[in-house]
């Protein structure tokens, strides 16, 4: 097999970040042993009192302690500038991957390929990770501030700890995570190396990171625990493993392609093996036959002689179990073999640097690969007396007890290393000295171009002092071309650049004393890519690399052999990325009180306009006249009146977008067709235009109506998303809403309000287009509609009746706790639950035949099998089901289960037929079928869109064809949250909820009809299936307060019950406010209270210095952008509200939102905090246009001065 | 050029302070016509309380009384009269056809059939035709705006619903070139707002009797003179139907008399103006 080169590394330890001093401190035989760092002792105190304080365990009052061990003092430093990480993501990274990303990126840079061009991108990844259960990263930030869940994803997703890096530095070689635990760094150095024999990748990057919170108490201990947080393996006195924290990373290569290369070489993989203990007397106990099967197998994989070894790593964890099996194991294994007494030293890097659990493996390599450079056995650290439980004299094997030149075995310098997981994975890997290459490289002479470069000048000028303390050694030394090779082609090339042609070590140690960068220019042509070669004029290249420019070295790689000097590179710009746990204080206010589940409905209220606005008569309008009614003619000659641009389009049997009479049929693609032509046309405000006219009185004129409103929208919005176009898209209806007197009931157009419930939602999924929802009554003149057009409100609806104002307020209304008819749930009574057979239905049924004794019918698409065959049903899904069936059963209430489609009017009619002969007649109906929303509108299909309305428009209907029919005392339709507070992807689901909420304004008097809206079900229904039944801005539905609120509602009057609790707790909860409905005084109070609370309780426990905390609402970032220094206080607010929400400490006036890192969820949050502050509101999209502070401040400025 | 023509003015003229110049001139006068009104017409005028001389059943005898005595002091003697609105009936005083305190009483009437009916607003546009302004009114709907004075061919007074005027106003607005604003009037005059008032006044006139005319008296609804026989119905009329004040002008011109002919009576100069804008619209 092949051999493997290892031509890389780097370490990042506490206090030891450089090999050298990573040699000085195993030479030395020195500990990293101290205490756990107090900054990071409170963070972990805070969290973990906070912790018990919610659990129902108690635990004793004591005084929090921490192990001593080898910790780093720095792992929350970090440049996520120079990783493309925006802070907030770096803060809610796990510190393991933050530290690989690191790590990694040294290593590759002392291999001497940082510079990605010249990089062969078939590089592998392989990490050693093993998970941290109960004290992962992920409970840390969820206890902080569990709506960081999102940003936080990727950062604690354990495949990133590998797919990150490949994804940073481009290499598309195999990208892997193993968990072994202890062994787990070892085994992916093994899986590497036969991945580069096997040909899966060319080049190879290894590593593993450890960081740990060593609480000292009872119930954390695993056992192996030193006493004092040394570890001293081997020794008499060792009584367990000290913890350490750190990591490594290697760079693999074939020593072939290492040697051809020109790389630097500091030892060589000959191969390894992989085994598993099996079964040992207990799970966790090593076991010395399987370590001895190991080394075998490993020296066959390696093809060398065991007896050429003359070192071995030892896994060496100093439990007083460990040590002596591993020596066993050692001893079993070199029993059948010829060695020398003492030929084998022993040592282990855990006794300098503690266990590193899944970084250990690699931090063994690299001690092992370091002794083979420097050719030095080291002394083992904190070893005094050997166990004497070993018995190693009369063995091959003796302590390393004092560092001297290593001498080899049969020529050889051969090593093997060792490593045993915790779950009895073990790992040996065989190791050897590099071999001499020869020393010949073509010289080059004549001048060279030196060239020197940092991503910062903070970074440059800390390199330029590594320069010269670099220099100022070696200027002996003959190497001015490998030097300037080296820079040119293996250092990557950043923004500060510095170049000059020299011609002898003098010169450019004089050049390097006083060099000075100049920023690499921002212009496209300075990225021009340029073919290096040998025949290049040095010049030529100087003032293309000044430039910006980029080298491709295809030629260059090609025909040389490259010099290869380890030139110092320059350092990260690291800053404190510390997510900090907020104080030990209850995060709740004190007299905080939560809600409970109540009932809120949606009123209307007199909202006239501030004053008479006319329509901008510089855009472009377009009337989409669905129905060919009188009003959309009228308002496009009122509009056209006052100097606008209006093109009208009739819905007719022609497709005509270009002639005079434009129209399009009821067809999708003509709306696509009409999309293009608006974009085309620039149009930007759109109006759709339907009426009331009579509402339907048999299924073929609804379907009709169907088709052609809500069809029609919906092809509309889903052709201008897709479009990307940037437009305003009113919807004009007819009698959607209901306003209480103001309306005869029977004039109430359901259709209409489905198609309000469609428009809500289209802003919600996309920024480009905002919608405004115009409900008028016939009488309502023209002119009317055109001043709405021209108001710039933030309400997302207004309401006519006549010409009279209303908008929306979303408000509490009790009918929780009051009875107010008779209506009631009959003894012997009839139920009909459709949607039946789900868990919410059958909850439902429960609870009726809690009441009394009643028959109980559910249906659902499919239904049940028969009763007689529940006895062979196996499924768990369906037996659960038959549980809760047999449970309601056993109250005394008879239940069957039909299998009927909501949506088939014959199914429904025939079910009804069927109630009626059984029971005589149908008492209340449940109308519980349906499935939500799950898209967006631009990928619905018309089929989904369909199977979404279809059971609740038309199976609305047609329950409602039989309520005559079978003397209904109610009717309760199961609407929703979406209908008033939608979420993206809910755009059919919100339409068909609407039409019911207007069903029941419309029908609900003698016979109960209502619509309740519910808020997600914690425990049970589709948002537990869909798993987002997690509180956002309302906190889920405990069934049984659930069942409450709908048996109050059956016996109360309200057309519509929003049933649901605001979570007033959570941040998130400032969204409402900007949804475009108003809310009731005493919600807006509590909002704000909360606000005022959370910014209360944050200011007391922010720092000011280093990164503001997540929640920081006054935190001060810092401006730049203009030369004065001077900003205006609206530029202020707004770049704090920028800076609190990504997290940013700088923030200069002209950055770019999206290419900050913002997305949806931080522009809503910026757009939130920024309407609290300021009477001007904004809102996404217009965030998106702005899209810096500069203009956002200018914006909002200029609209407060002209009001 | 010799005066030829005396232009009154109409409500819209009033003005605190208005009658100072007079009011000593003709105390008795004054004093009989404050007893028959019933109030004090000096302290209304001169010190305007509670503002009620923008309330039109104060406005129209108190103009009316103060230009009377204003002509009654400086008036050359002419051969054409014109009176907007209100002002007509003291083109009719100095034409004639009736006395002092009848002329007083009908406006008391007038005003009072009037005040009655007073709901609604009115509001000057400068800057559109009449035909212009109307199509805009039929366009946005306003079907309780009318247009009541073409005053010259681009400066119309509209009477209707107060909140369909501010509609309109802001939208007529828009058009910077359009200039708008509501008047100091207290009902929507000469619009069908008024019919009440016609009905009304046409009985309370029909009993009386008039003499002829002795001056060429314009009449604001037909733009033509008044005659013996049309003398009740153009004055009844006149209430809810549009002022032809641009018309009744041309009518004058076209006679040959030239603008500097004309002269106001009183101290504003409102029909002053508008007559220079009628003049050069045909120069």
């Amino acid at each position: 097999m092949k051999d493997i080169a290892i031509i890389g590394m780097a370490v990042d330890l506490p206090n030891t970040k450089s090999l050298e001093a990573f040699w000085k401190l195993i030479s030395e035989a020195n500990t990293l042993v101290g205490e756990f760092p107090e900054k990071r002792q409170e963070q972990a105190i805070k969290h973990m009192r906070y912790r018990r304080s919610r659990s129902a365990h108690s635990f004793k009052q004591e005084r929090e302690s921490f192990h001593n061990g080898c910790f780093l003092n720095d792992a929350e430093m970090f440049d996520y500038r120079f990783f493309n990480i925006t802070p907030k993501q770096a803060q809610t990274m796990d510190p393991h991957q933050r530290l690989l990303l690191k790590t990694f990126y040294r290593a590759i840079d002392d291999a001497g390929y940082a510079n990605k061009h010249f990089r062969d991108a078939e590089t592998g990844v392989f990490v050693g990770f093993a998970s941290n259960p109960g004290n992962d990263y992920t409970t840390y930030i969820n206890d902080v501030d569990p709506t960081l869940g999102q940003v936080a994803l990727t950062g604690n997703v354990p495949c990133m700890l590998a797919n990150r890096i490949s994804h940073f530095l481009d290499l598309h070689g195999p990208s892997t995570i193993v968990d072994s635990a202890c062994s787990a760094s070892l085994v992916a150095t093994l899986n590497a190396v036969k991945a580069i024999q096997a040909g899966d990748c060319r080049m190879a990057m290894v590593g593993g990171a450890r960081l740990c919170t060593p609480i000292a108490d009872q119930s954390s201990k695993i056992g192996i625990e030193s006493s004092d947080g040394k570890t001293r393996t081997f020794d008499a006195r060792a009584d367990g493993t000290g913890l350490g924290e750190g990591s490594g990373a290697v760079v693999l290569k074939s020593l072939d392609d290492a040697i051809a290369d020109g790389d630097n070489i500091y030892a060589v993989l000959k191969g390894g093996a992989i085994n598993h203990d099996g079964f040992t007397e207990s799970l966790t106990t090593p076991d010395a036959g399987a370590q001895s099967k190991l080394l075998e197998k490993a020296w066959a994989n390696a093809g060398i002689k065991p007896t050429d070894i003359s070192y071995i790593e030892a896994h060496g964890t100093a439990t007083k179990v460990g040590d002596p099996i591993e020596i066993n194991g050692l001893k079993k294994a070199t029993s059948a073999y010829d060695f020398h007494q003492h030929q084998v030293a022993l040592g282990t890097v855990k006794t300098n640097i503690g266990h590193l659990f899944e970084a250990s493996g690699i931090l063994s390599v690299i001690k092992v690969a370091l002794m083979l450079q420097h050719k030095s056995l080291v002394k083992t650290a904190n070893f005094v007396t050997e166990n004497p439980l070993l018995n190693l004299d009369s063995s091959p094997f003796f302590i390393s007890k004092e560092t001297r030149d290593w001498t080899p075995v049969n020529s050889k310098y051969l090593a093997g290393i060792s490593a045993f997981g915790l779950g009895g994975t073990n790992c040996h890997v065989l190791i050897e000295a590099a071999p001499q290459t020869s020393s010949e490289t073509e010289h080059y002479t004549g001048p060279h171009l030196f060239t020197c470069s940092a991503p910062s000048l903070q970074s440059f000028e800390r390199l330029k002092q590594d320069w010269i303390d670099y220099l100022s050694t070696r200027l002996a030394d003959d190497n001015l071309a490998a030097i300037c090779q080296t820079q040119l082609l293996r250092r990557q090339h950043h923004a500060f650049r510095t170049a000059k042609v020299v011609s002898s070590m003098e010169e450019l140690m004089a050049f390097v004393s006083h060099m000075s960068p100049t920023q690499r220019p921002n212009q496209p042509e300075a990225h021009d890519v340029f073919e290096l070669s040998n025949s290049m004029n040095v010049s030529t290249i100087q003032e293309h690399y000044l430039a910006g420019g980029l080298f491709s070295y295809e030629k260059a790689k090609q025909h040389e052999r490259h010099l290869y000097v380890k030139t110092p590179s320059p350092s990260f710009d690291e800053v404190d990325c510390l997510l900090r746990f907020p104080d030990d204080i209850s995060l709740l206010p004190p007299n905080f009180e939560r809600d409970g589940l109540v009932t809120f409905c949606t009123r209307y209220h007199e909202k006239p306009l501030p004053g008479v606005n006319l329509p901008d008569s510089s855009l472009k309008y377009l009337i989409l006249d669905i129905e060919g009614s009188a009003k959309a003619q009228e308002l496009s000659t009122i509009l056209s009146a006052t100097g606008c641009d209006v093109t009208r389009v009739e819905v007719g049997n022609t497709c005509d977008i270009t002639g005079d009479n434009k129209s399009v049929r009821l067809v999708e693609t003509d709306f696509s067709d009409l999309a293009t032509f608006v974009k085309q046309e620039g149009i930007s405000q759109i109006i759709h235009v339907t009426h009331s006219g009579e509402s339907a009185d048999n299924t073929e004129a609804l379907n009709a109506d169907v088709n052609r409103k809500l069809n029609s929208l919906f092809w509309l919005a889903k052709a201008l998303i897709t479009q990307s176009h940037k437009c305003r898209l009113t919807v004009l209806t007819e009698n959607a809403r209901y306003i209480e007197h103001k309306m005869a009931k029977d004039t109430i157009n359901e259709v209409n309000a489905s198609l309000i419930g469609l428009g809500i939602v289209i802003p919600r999924e996309t920024p480009f287009i905002s919608v405004k929802s115009i409900d008028i009554e016939p009488s309502t003149p023209a002119r009317t509609i055109l001043f709405e057009l021209g108001a710039n409100t933030t309400q997302r609806m207004a309401v006519y009746r006549g010409d009279i104002r209303y908008t929306e307020v979303f408000e509490y209304n009790d009918v929780i706790s009051s009875k107010y008819s008779d209506c009631d749930i009959r003894e012997g009574g009839t139920y009909l639950i459709t949607g039946g057979t789900g868990d919410l239905g059958l909850a439902v049924a429960q609870m009726l035949a809690e009441k009394s004794c009643v028959n109980i019918v559910l249906t659902s698409r499919r239904g049940l099998p028969a009763e007689a065959d529940w006895s062979d049903i196996h499924e768990e899904e369906i037996l659960s089901k038959i549980a809760k069936i047999r449970s309601v059963q056993a109250l005394g209430s008879k239940v069957l289960v039909k299998a009927v489609d909501a949506s088939d009017r014959d199914s429904v009619r025939q079910l009804c037929q069927e109630m009626i002969g059984s029971f005589g007649k149908i008492d209340g109906i449940f109308h519980a079928a349906g499935i939500p929303g799950t898209g967006l509108i631009s990928n619905r299909s018309q089929k989904q869109f369909d199977d979404v309305i279809q059971p609740k428009i038309q199976g609305t209907y047609f329950l409602s064809e039989l309520i005559e029919e079978v003397s209904l005392d109610f009717l309760v339709l199961f609407s929703s949250v979406a209908a008033v507070f939608p979420t993206a992807g809910q755009s059919d689901y919100s339409a068909a909820n609407s039409y019911m909420d207007a069903f029941a304004a419309k029908h609900n008097g003698k016979v109960r009809i209502v619509s309740m809206q519910w808020c997600a079900w914690k425990e049970i229904g589709m948002a537990v299936a869909y798993n987002t039944q997690h509180d956002l801005t309302f906190k889920s539905i405990p069934t049984e307060q659930g069942l409450d609120c709908l048996y109050n509602a059956i016996r109360h009057t309200p057309n519509h019950i929003f049933v649901g609790e605001v979570n007033y707790t959570d941040k998130i909860v400032d969204i409402l406010k900007n949804l475009g409905i108003d809310l009731s005084a005493d919600i807006l109070e509590k909002i704000d209270h909360r606000t005022t609370m959370r910014t209360n309780l944050t200011a007391l426990t922010a720092e000011t210095e280093d990164l503001p905390t997540h929640s920081q609402s006054n935190c001060q970032c810092t401006l730049t952008g203009r030369s004065d220094g001077d900003y205006t206080a609206m530029e202020i607010v707004v770049a704090n509200s920028w800076a609190e929400s990504l997290g940013y400490e700088e923030i200069d006036l002209d950055d770019e939102f999206l290419q900050l890192g913002g997305e949806s969820i931080t522009a809503l949050s910026i757009v939130s905090a920024i309407n609290n502050e300021s009477s001007v509101k904004i809102d996404v999209a217009l965030l998106l246009e702005l899209s810096s502070v500069r203009n956002i401040a200018a914006y909002l400025t200029e609209e407060l001065e002209v009001a | 050029m010799a005066t030829k023509v005396l232009m009154f003015p109409g409500q819209g003229a009033q003005y605190k302070g208005m009658g100072k110049e007079v009011f000593n001139l003709y105390p008795d006068l004054t004093q009989e016509a404050s007893a028959r009104l019933g109030f004090d017409l000096v302290d209304l005028c001169l010190n305007n309380r509670d503002n009620l001389l923008d309330r039109t059943d104060y406005t129209q005898p108190a103009l009316y009384f103060v230009n009377a005595l204003s002509a009654l002091q400086k008036a050359p003697d002419v051969p054409y009269c014109i009176g907007h609105s209100l002002g007509e009936y003291n083109a009719l005083l100095y034409a004639g056809v009736f006395d002092l305190f009848t002329g007083l009483e009908l406006v008391k009437k007038r005003a009072t059939l009037m005040h009655q009916c007073a709901q609604g607003a009115m509001a000057v546009v400068q800057g559109k035709s009449p035909s212009e302004l109307q199509n805009q009114i039929e366009i946005f709907g306003f079907n309780n705006i009318h247009v009541a004075n073409a005053n010259s061919a681009t400066q119309v007074v509209v009477s209707g619903d107060r909140e369909q005027l501010a509609q309109l106003l802001a939208v007529l607005t828009k058009n910077t070139k359009t200039k708008a604003f509501l008047l100091k009037t207290s009902g929507a005059f000469h619009s069908p707002y008024m019919k009440p008032a016609v009905a009304a006044f046409n009985d309370y006139l029909s009993d009386r009797t008039f003499n002829a005319p002795e001056k060429i008296v314009i009449s604001n609804f037909t733009a033509s003179p008044y005659t013996a026989l049309n003398l009740k119905e153009n004055l009844a009329n006149q209430i809810a139907g549009r002022v032809r004040w641009h018309d009744s002008i041309n009518y004058l011109l076209n006679t040959g008399l030239e603008p500097d002919q004309f002269q106001e009576v009183g101290n504003t100069e409102f029909l002053t103006k508008l007559l220079a804008d009628i003049a050069l619209e045909t120069a």
